[in-house]
């Protein structure tokens, strides 16, 4: 089955059941547009030809979990869709206008106006991610977990990684946001025709390669996790230290998640 | 034969979803393909001509052929129709279970939980939070309401549904927050009463539990599948009104394309696609 057919059977159907304004009226809708956003992005870029949903679909939910976030503020699923809608926008814009320079689609001060835009909006984010992480109640405390392998380019076990329960999202929305953060501070650098800060990149990646393993060795992780992850070893990868101790890191990483279909 | 036209050109041939499953090579991007992926192809052209019968939805697991398949055939359908008649009686929602439930997510409306639910330990709070199987802290522990809604199935198809219940999470569907449970309840609630979503969550599952049993066979969940596929076309082409099942029918198969595909491409990462990194991102939904 092709899987540009898949990406424009349902493009055409939710677009034909849907406008942006009525999607986000029932839970039904509001999941097939969550799961088809995320699909026709992931479609978009393997198959080449982008993704087909405007942006004005992705506001649509957006503000829909602003809403939410407005009524409950204290809901931890509403500060977790919230997080989650508000990365994607970020993504979302911050994908387009990297792809709009080389193609001269903005010009250089447009360029930097817009990225300057990003940059806050970045840090905006992380600002608001941060009361999350300050709920020490959902903490993992490793105990029986294998020993640490002394060999490890990061300490997994490292107080203060890996949440757990109701707060378990907030891993994966963590392990995005470096990857958000680290893939904006280099596209910037190749843009602006500097040498990407290769030191703050690497601290990126060794947040982002601990809370990974962290959820590897956590025998309560639920199934799947790694899978989610995978996009980002490749990020990794590329900021890490290209030694041999590195370079294997990422290989076993990629090989486990291979391993597994 | 009306097919749901996506308006596009394959050279002089229009472009017709879904696609048609015997005798035709698939048109999908073929880099990045490995032995795998080209075996799968294969097997799913064999198979599709051995399951050609729409109407015998009996199991694909040997020495489980039953003999009186006919009659298993008419009680599974009936109990597919009637199935959602009885899940308005017992949702699946761990937000709506009883005392049973220790969903965590509900548990945590405060503030302020006990310290010790944190802690990676086998203390009983701790146990009765992650809940059994699934190990997503977040889902309610199994009960019996859930072995009631699709028990009375094809013990093929129950069985799927319950592995894609306790050890299928929205993280196997790339999907990063998923609230309430909705791969959990609502998705499994409606693919009960419509068969082209059920053959299509049985497939997914049966993908996952080939690669984490020894000697998993391809051919079932290749059988579902394609059953799903060939079930929605002839919704698609009896003219059936597009609704939310027949597009949650397409996202399911797509999940499945992209589960497949997804994480090679990463592991292959620049070589083949250019903007594998942007995948880095994550860009969550």
């Amino acid at each position: 089955m092709n899987l540009l057919g898949h990406q424009k059977a349902a493009y055409e159907m939710l677009t034909e059941l849907y406008t942006p304004e009525t999607v986000t009226a029932t839970e039904t809708s509001r999941h097939i547009l969550g799961w088809y956003g995320r699909f026709d992005l992931m479609a978009g870029l393997m198959g080449g030809k982008g993704a087909m949903l405007d942006r004005v679909w992705f506001e649509a939910r957006h503000q829909w979990t602003t809403t939410q976030l407005h009524k409950n503020p204290t809901d931890l699923d509403a500060i977790l869709n919230h997080c989650v809608t508000t990365h994607g926008l970020i993504a979302l814009d911050m994908s387009s206008l990297f792809a709009q320079l080389p193609r001269g689609e903005v010009s250089p001060t447009e360029f930097f106006q817009q990225n300057d835009i990003i940059r806050s909006r970045i840090k905006e984010y992380r600002a608001q991610i941060e009361p999350l992480l300050r709920r020490q109640q959902h903490l993992v405390i490793f105990e029986d977990a294998p020993e640490r392998d002394p060999e490890d380019i990061v300490d997994p076990y490292q107080p203060g990684t890996l949440y757990c329960g109701p707060l378990w999202s907030l891993n994966h929305i963590m392990v995005d946001w470096y990857s958000l953060v680290g893939m904006h501070t280099y596209q910037t650098a190749l843009a602006m025709q500097q040498q990407p800060p290769w030191e703050k990149l690497q601290t990126y990646a060794y947040e982002e390669a601990r809370i990974i393993e962290a959820m590897q060795f956590w025998s309560g992780s639920p199934s799947g996790c790694l899978l989610s992850v995978n996009s980002s070893i490749g990020l990794i990868a590329l900021f890490l230290p290209r030694d041999e101790k590195h370079i294997l890191w990422s290989c076993q990483k990629l090989a486990k998640i291979e391993s597994m279909g | 034969m009306a097919h749901f036209s996506v308006g596009c050109e394959k050279g002089s041939r229009e472009c017709v979803y879904p696609e048609p499953t015997s005798n035709s090579k698939s048109s999908g991007s073929k880099a990045g393909k490995g032995q795998k992926a080209d075996q799968q192809e294969e097997e799913q052209e064999s198979s599709s001509e051995e399951y050609d019968d729409e109407e015998d939805i009996t199991s694909p697991v040997e020495g489980q052929q039953s003999s009186a398949a006919s009659p298993k055939t008419r009680q599974s359908n009936t109990n597919l129709r009637t199935a959602t008649r009885k899940q308005s009686k017992h949702s699946l929602d761990p937000s709506k279970k009883g005392s049973q439930a220790t969903s965590a997510s509900n548990k945590d409306k405060s503030s302020s939980p006990p310290t010790e639910e944190s802690k990676f330990s086998k203390s009983p709070s701790t146990t009765a939070t992650l809940g059994s199987s699934s190990k997503l802290s977040s889902v309610s522990t199994y009960t019996s309401q859930e072995a009631t809604a699709w028990a009375h199935l094809d013990p093929s198809i129950a069985s799927l549904f319950d592995y894609h219940y306790h050890s299928l999470t929205h993280l196997h569907y790339f999907l990063r927050h998923d609230t309430p449970r909705f791969i959990h309840t609502t998705l499994l609630e409606i693919a009960l009463g419509y068969e082209p979503l059920l053959f299509a969550i049985c497939g997914f599952a049966a993908f996952h539990l080939t690669i984490e049993k020894p000697g998993g066979r391809v051919q079932d969940f290749l059988y579902y599948y394609n059953r799903s596929v060939s079930s929605l076309r002839k919704s698609l082409s009896n003219g059936e009104k597009h609704t939310d099942r027949t597009l949650l029918t397409i996202l399911q198969l797509a999940a499945f394309e992209v589960r497949t595909r997804f994480p090679k491409i990463c592991t292959r990462g620049n070589q083949t696609h250019p903007n594998s990194l942007f995948l880095g991102v994550g860009i969550p939904w």
